[in-house]
């Protein structure tokens, strides 16, 4: 081989080739891919578009603004119901609101909130926190009945339920003759979507749980009470039956001397029990009972006894104050005035009186007048009752 | 190392210059794949291309290094396919259209590492400059004389033979 050139191109068979595609089969494989050459224009634009975006891009990392501080993500794999309102809004505290929710057309209202879990808070009327400590996610709730009456739940702690089961907490009757609420504190895996209680005489009442929490209410529903429910899979949760006991301790529902409405809207029940006054207050985001004060028939026409109560509804972000009186059988008309300039007023029964106002304002005054509107006596409020604790009916 | 005007067709038309080169770029793409058809393919579909781009391609320094460079491009992808399609649908081997007289000469190609083959191939049978095979391949000039003296003297082992090359139409 002397001629590598020579030798390599003689290598090929041309026999064994094609004949070379003819111009117009070469025309023809161009004019299938519609080939369009670069134009200058295009080019243009499609350089500038890249600078553009580019420059877009450095621009935002450079000046844009920085990441948000990572908020922890909610274990909260739970829905409000459509019917839930907000939080209240104005509660910056750390009592967080589960839920708030009425039923019967708004007639029981149902509070519910979550413990910190750091510092507990009940009871909720005082001002500071509680050292007795709840887990995270405990739920206390409180729930007005329609005549006013207020029932209170101590925290409960979140248990272990399978995800598509439910357990009832607690299962209580309150209320008056005639407005028996029934409610249940309900605790449902991560799966329940919906809990529903229906009652024998067809009333029902269904939320979806929030953290797991629901509490349902009916009211004046006689006979048996079933919990049911569905999952996020379109499944059931068991059929539960459900039975309420009635409440502990104090009867919530001892008679009443009056139930009003303050001017301010807050829901004040006054009643009597074992020789005391007893007080039931809620606004609407908070609601609780107050002890009151010692009862005793002021014997003078003239006389009038008032004892400030502390603050309620600090932590639910919506605080009230209420004013028990007692007053002798000459008063016509009570009358508390506030800080802020506000005053509350109504006529007594049975020589009791309960004035309220919404908002932090301490009280100044309590006014004693007859029936020609004039004053008959005055107590300042912000200084210790005159002779102590007790009424002088009781001295 | 002198350049070599013979591919630069200057003023040519692109039909001219389709006559006088389809043949080189065929017979190299065919000593450099081993496979008649994808050879055929890669040698029309780079002629094709040039065509639609024969406004650009006719001023380059090298009209057939750029179809060269296509050339190889397509027969790359083409030869993978191959591959995958021979094992798949177990297509049987199609012989390459080479002489059966010298099959030794066949072999001792065969045997050459690929960039060896390709650049003997583009220096020899395509008729390229040292300078226009080292653009083709993407390499350095020096490189590619040291890969066809290497090339050269594998060959040459491979034949028992001295190959005594003529440089002078090229170098």
């Amino acid at each position: 081989m002397n001629d590598l050139k020579t030798s390599l191109r003689d290598l090929i068979d041309d026999t064994r080739l094609p004949t070379p595609p003819s111009m117009d089969e070469l025309r023809e494989r161009t004019g299938r891919r519609r080939y369009q050459p670069y134009q200058p224009r295009r080019l243009f634009l499609g350089t500038l578009t890249a600078v553009v975006v580019v420059s877009g891009v450095t621009l935002a990392v450079v000046y844009g603004p920085r990441s948000a501080p990572t908020v922890p993500r909610s274990t909260d794999r739970h829905h409000a119901h459509a019917n839930v309102p907000a939080s209240n809004p104005g509660n910056q505290t750390e009592y967080r609101q589960a839920f708030r929710r009425t039923v019967e057309g708004g007639t029981v209202v149902i509070r519910a909130f979550h413990e910190s879990g750091q510092t507990a808070i009940s009871p909720r009327n005082d001002v500071g926190p509680v050292p007795t400590a709840y887990p995270p996610n405990s739920l206390e709730a409180d729930i007005t009945s329609p005549t006013g009456v207020v029932a209170r739940n101590s925290a409960f702690p979140p248990t272990n339920v399978g995800p598509g089961q439910a357990e009832v907490f607690k299962a209580y009757s309150f209320g008056d003759p005639g407005e028996v609420v029934d409610v249940a504190v309900i605790f449902s895996g991560s799966k329940v979507r919906s809990t529903e209680l229906v009652s024998q005489a067809g009333v029902s009442d269904q939320m979806t749980p929030i953290g797991g929490w629901s509490i349902l209410a009916v009211l004046n529903s006689p006979g048996n009470v079933q919990l049911t429910g569905t999952t996020s899979t379109g499944g059931k949760i068991d059929d539960q039956a459900v039975s309420f006991s009635p409440t502990s301790g104090v009867p919530l529902d001892s008679p009443p001397l009056f139930v009003r409405t303050t001017s301010d809207g807050l829901l004040i029940r006054g009643g009597e029990y074992q020789g005391f006054v007893t007080m039931a207050v809620s606004n609407t985001w908070a609601g609780t009972n107050f002890e009151g004060i010692r009862e005793c028939a002021m014997t003078t026409p003239d006389s009038l006894y008032a004892t400030p109560s502390s603050l309620a509804g600090v932590r639910e972000g919506s605080p009230f104050s209420a004013i028990p009186v007692l007053v002798g059988p000459g008063v016509a008309e009570v009358k508390v005035t506030w800080a802020d300039g506000s005053s509350d007023q109504m006529a007594p029964i049975g020589g009791i009186a309960i004035l309220g106002h919404q908002g932090t304002s301490p009280p100044t005054k309590a006014i004693a007048m007859d029936s020609s509107g004039s004053t008959v006596a005055v107590q300042n409020l912000q200084t210790a009752p005159p002779g102590g604790s007790n009424p002088p009916c009781l001295r | 190392m002198g350049t070599d005007p013979v591919s630069k067709p200057m003023g040519t038309s692109f039909e001219d210059w389709y006559r006088s080169e389809y043949r080189n770029i065929l017979h190299s793409l065919v000593l450099i794949t081993g496979n008649g058809e994808v050879a055929v393919e890669a040698a029309s579909e780079a002629c094709a291309r040039a065509l639609e781009r024969w406004e650009r391609v006719s001023v380059m320094a090298s009209p057939s290094g750029w179809t060269y460079t296509v050339g190889l491009n397509v027969a790359r992808r083409a030869l993978r396919r191959a591959r995958i399609e021979a094992i798949l649908l177990r297509r049987p081997a199609v012989p390459p259209p080479v002489r059966e007289d010298t099959p030794e000469l066949w072999d001792a190609v065969r045997q050459l590492p690929r960039q060896q083959r390709v650049a003997v191939v583009l220096h020899y049978v395509a008729d390229l400059s040292q300078r226009d095979v080292a653009s083709v391949m993407g390499v350095a000039e020096g490189t590619i004389a040291a890969t066809l003296h290497t090339a050269r003297k594998r060959l040459a082992d491979s034949l028992s033979q001295t190959v005594e090359t003529t440089e002078a139409g090229h170098e």
